[in-house]
């Protein structure tokens, strides 16, 4: 007999496999597992509560009504995200609130300090997602402690996407340069 | 690149018709935007509620649900959190209640502005419109708690300015457009002594307290803000300043832009992000939570990892009221929290015992911290 609290000892990979033949169970701990995080990112992108619940609802109601027809290649997670930014972008565009964000990409494009490396860019928003997540007060981290976190060192990622440690190195410093201004000296010694 | 070709990637990356540069430029952009909007852990807890109330989630049937539960910990710490969180939500929902503590109410828009020639007008009785003239400029109150100044004949700067200062006493708070365009938000028990119009080379203000600035834009003429001890030089930017005399210490904290920050012994230039700490003379420059520093201007108290002699300091300028401690504070207690504050203070401190680290006594005007 299924027991609900084994679920959360469960690995992502395997609760997708779950997920996909319609168990209910595993997709309850996917929600929360990363409802939390998908929130606070959302919240630092959107200033609407309303948007931000209403993508937050639009990601989950989408992997239940298409468990059965889901092609997730990698991590979960990455998946997620990136389906939370892609919506992001549908939204901005959708109720024409471009405007909020010209000048930050403007500014953000006479800067050119571009990631060109896809790959490596879902690898930063997982990292940027957790470190959101991390620079929460305790307490309101413990709401959502469910969640899971993976944190890749450059090595790892380097051997995960069979490139040279030192590209990955030089890419996410030139990058997180920008991040490090908003996020904090203190919360970055804790993740490198 | 142009702002109608910008405005044209959101869409093209929504219909997925980005190119491999443009989704480059959009991604990266993205990894680095940040438009955070302060989170208060009760709309948190019931945002999450409301959508998961949507979702076809696995809702066990009750007893079940809560033999299993009990067995374990992980689930039964955030359960605690979780019922902790919704007797936040409950307790702020109450409305009515007769004790005595929720008759301190919290601060509001009230100032009292002093005109070059020592005429005093009281900015939180004064009617809305054009409430003074003083050479060529007038002054007008809005419906929306800000005082803005207006140079009529902007060529005619025969006169020398005057100098007005705006003065804000506990339980207040005021904002005030200056003549250039800048936006000063000022908090309890502040004051902020301007002229009636900028001339010369640099554009200087004096503060006594917290304001958080919003600098018009102009090279030519540097934005100094002088505080105790303190010049602060800026070109264009967005900051606060938290120079109480209480506090033992002045904190510049930068949002955007960029500020020279001087003293008699040092200059440090801070960057987005950073504050810079005045304190027994010496100045220090770090990183922090800006939204701590700032969540006052946002109509909320933020408290990170704070002891609870700084918070009482807090409290006791918004609500105007005097704080007794009946014994020495342990310094290891340190807080965190969101609260509004536009709250009754009965509501804050009610929050802040859930903690169960600390008790209060409400006697009239005075909060009693209990251990």
């Amino acid at each position: 007999m299924k027991t609900v609290t084994s679920y959360n000892e469960l690995t992502d990979n395997d609760l997708v496999v779950l997920l996909k033949t319609g168990d209910n169970i595993a997709f309850t701990e996917i929600y929360g597992r990363y409802h939390g995080k998908l929130y606070i990112h959302l919240s630092n992108k959107l200033s609407s509560r309303e948007d931000c619940r209403d993508i937050l609802h639009d990601l989950f109601i989408g992997l239940w009504q298409n468990h059965a027809t889901l092609d997730i290649r990698g991590d979960l997670s990455a998946y997620l995200y990136t389906a939370a930014r892609y919506k992001v972008f549908d939204r901005i565009s959708k109720n024409q609130i471009e405007k909020k964000y010209l000048n930050s990409v403007q500014l953000f494009v006479e800067k050119g300090e571009y990631v060109t490396d896809h790959r490596i860019r879902e690898k930063l928003l997982i990292e940027l997602i957790d470190r959101e997540i991390a620079a929460l007060p305790e307490k309101m981290r413990e709401v959502f402690r469910l969640s899971r976190n993976e944190n890749l060192s450059h090595r790892q990622i380097a051997a995960q996407l069979g490139i040279s440690e030192q590209t990955v190195k030089k890419q996410v410093q030139n990058a997180l340069k920008v991040l490090k201004i908003k996020l904090g000296t203190y919360v970055f010694s804790l993740l490198f | 690149m142009e702002k109608e070709e910008i405005k044209s990637l959101f869409k093209k990356y929504a219909e997925g018709k980005c190119t491999e540069e443009e989704k480059a430029i959009l991604e990266s952009w993205y990894l680095r935007a940040d438009f955070k909007r302060p989170i208060v852990a009760e709309d948190l807890e019931a945002d999450l509620k409301e959508v998961g109330g949507r979702l076809p989630l696995y809702r066990p049937v009750r007893e079940k649900t809560l033999v299993r539960k009990l067995f374990n910990p992980r689930i039964a710490a955030a359960a605690v959190v979780l019922i902790a969180l919704s007797l936040v939500l409950f307790l702020n929902n109450r409305r009515g209640s007769s004790s005595e503590s929720t008759e301190i109410l919290p601060g509001g828009n009230k100032a009292l502005l002093t005109l070059g020639n020592g005429q005093k007008i009281s900015l939180s009785d004064a009617a809305n419109g054009n409430i003074a003239n003083q050479a060529n400029v007038s002054i007008t109150k809005t419906a929306n708690g800000e005082l803005i100044y207006t140079i009529k004949n902007a060529g005619d700067q025969s006169l020398p300015p005057t100098y007005n200062t705006v003065e804000t006493p506990k339980g207040g708070q005021f904002q005030v457009v200056l003549p250039d365009g800048t936006k000063v938000w000022l908090n309890a028990a502040s004051s902020l002594r301007f002229p009636t119009y900028f001339s010369g080379s640099e554009r200087k203000v004096e503060l006594t307290g917290e304001g958080y600035f919003e600098v018009a834009k102009n090279k030519e003429m540097p934005f100094i803000v002088k505080t105790d001890g303190q010049q602060t030089e800026v070109l264009g930017t967005h900051f606060n300043i938290n120079s109480y005399t209480d506090e033992g210490a002045t904190r510049t904290t930068l949002l955007e832009g960029s500020v020279r920050v001087k003293t008699p012994n040092a200059v440090q230039l801070l960057k987005p992000g950073q504050q810079a700490l005045l304190k027994g003379g010496v100045l220090k420059v770090g990183d922090v939570d800006i939204e701590v520093a700032t969540a006052w201007k946002n109509g909320q108290f933020m408290f990170n990892d704070e002891h609870i002699e700084a918070i009482m300091r807090q409290i006791s300028r918004w609500y105007n009221v005097e704080i007794v401690f009946a014994h020495q504070p342990s310094d290891s207690k340190l807080f965190w929290g969101t609260i509004s504050r536009f709250e009754n203070v009965g509501q804050v401190l009610e929050i802040l015992e859930m903690t169960k680290s600390v008790k209060f006594k409400i006697e009239g005007r005075r909060i009693i911290v209990l251990n």
